[in-house]
């Protein structure tokens, strides 16, 4: 299987074989389910569909009610869909529930995450511009942008240009995160280091893109 | 309140019994070093004038007086890699941060000895059980 959606649980820190302490971020997985199966045959593809977080079902759409009773799988919050090869697909049952073993010790993942809403900030900290001397009789100037273009030649501010804005509350992956410990019994992971949200935040773990393709690259040769 | 999870996993690394000593406290740590495949054992002797709490990463500061340098070095307090922590002696202190002795050198750096110490003579280091660890299940 290609991935788990979890929840943030929060950040600790334990002490791995030879006595250090690392900072690990914990996520649970309780509640995670198969829900559907996408199938060659059917979908020209093939996959399979997550469910994560118990969902009341007058909290649920008529169309989400629906499907969820298509595939005869209870409720959940969250969906996501993972693609992985047929023979895969077909071992899984939906309403099966998703073990955290899916993952090893010592496997690298990346998380994917919707960080921590910042509101509307300067660029120093959206952007990490450098801003001005705070000294040397700079005037009401500290920390702003500077120039923001050229002359009449373009004549307009180009797309995309690092300005103010809203910041945070967008999607990021932190790519190459170790996995210290597994419990399965608990359905925990715990990965090294931080991880994009704030804690109950829902975060997709996946195995790392970065390891794989040096994997890859070793087969080669 | 912190979630269950985390707590459990705190939980079960902590030490079942933690020596019991205060700043001011003259200790013997024995830190176990690794070296190739072998392991013996260091001791690191000194005061202790820092004790930090929280759970599993608390830590306390042990300074030591090395041919003339101060030395200091922070210990986890639940790390496996120490096989015990001995007491040589009970020092009579008035804060809880003993920053001041690292401006101090010769008579003026030293602490009062505790009475308690007497009991401690000839004694086997106090090992007393720290408030009960027990693993949430």
């Amino acid at each position: 299987m290609k991935g788990l959606i979890g929840k943030k649980v929060g950040m600790s820190q334990v002490f791995v074989e030879g006595g250090n302490m690392v900072p690990v971020t914990v996520i649970d997985i309780t509640s995670l389910i198969v829900v559907g199966k996408r199938t060659p045959e059917k979908d020209k593809y093939s996959a399979v569909t997550l469910g994560f977080g118990v969902a009341k079902e007058k909290r649920l759409t008529a169309a989400q009610k629906g499907s969820f009773k298509k595939a005869g799988a209870p409720g959940r919050k969250i969906v996501k869909e993972f693609r992985m090869s047929a023979e895969e697909v077909a071992k899984l049952n939906v309403g099966d529930e998703v073990k955290a073993d899916l993952f090893i010790k010592g496997q690298m993942v990346d998380v994917t995450g919707i960080t921590k809403g910042r509101g509307y900030q300067g660029v120093m900290k959206r952007w990490s511009f450098r801003g001005f001397g705070q000294t040397h009789g700079t005037h009401e100037y500290r920390r702003h942008p500077g120039a923001i273009g050229q002359r009449k030649t373009p004549g307009r501010v180009y797309p995309n240009k690092k300005l103010p804005g809203h910041y945070g509350v967008e999607q990021v992956t932190t790519q190459n995160l170790e996995v210290i410990e597994v419990i399965t019994e608990k359905n925990l992971i715990l990965v090294k280091g931080g991880i994009p949200g704030h804690n109950e935040g829902v975060v997709i773990v996946r195995p790392s893109i970065k390891s794989a393709i040096r994997e890859s690259h070793k087969k080669k040769k | 309140m912190r979630p269950s999870a985390i707590e459990f996993i705190e939980s079960r690394q902590l030490r079942k019994e933690v020596t019991e000593f205060r700043p001011g406290d003259t200790v013997r740590v024995n830190w176990i070093v690794k070296e190739g495949d072998k392991e013996r054992e260091q001791a690191f002797e000194g005061m202790v004038i820092r004790k930090k709490r929280g759970g599993v990463a608390s830590s306390f500061t042990v300074r030591k007086m090395s041919f003339g340098v101060g030395v200091e070095r922070v210990f986890p307090l639940h790390s496996p890699r120490y096989s015990s922590i001995d007491v040589l002696s009970r020092g009579k202190v008035n804060r809880n941060r003993l920053f001041y002795l690292r401006g101090l050198k010769g008579k003026s750096a030293r602490v009062d000895v505790h009475d308690e110490n007497e009991l401690l003579e000839g004694a086997a280091p106090v090992a007393q059980t720290a408030p009960a660890a027990a693993p949430a299940k």
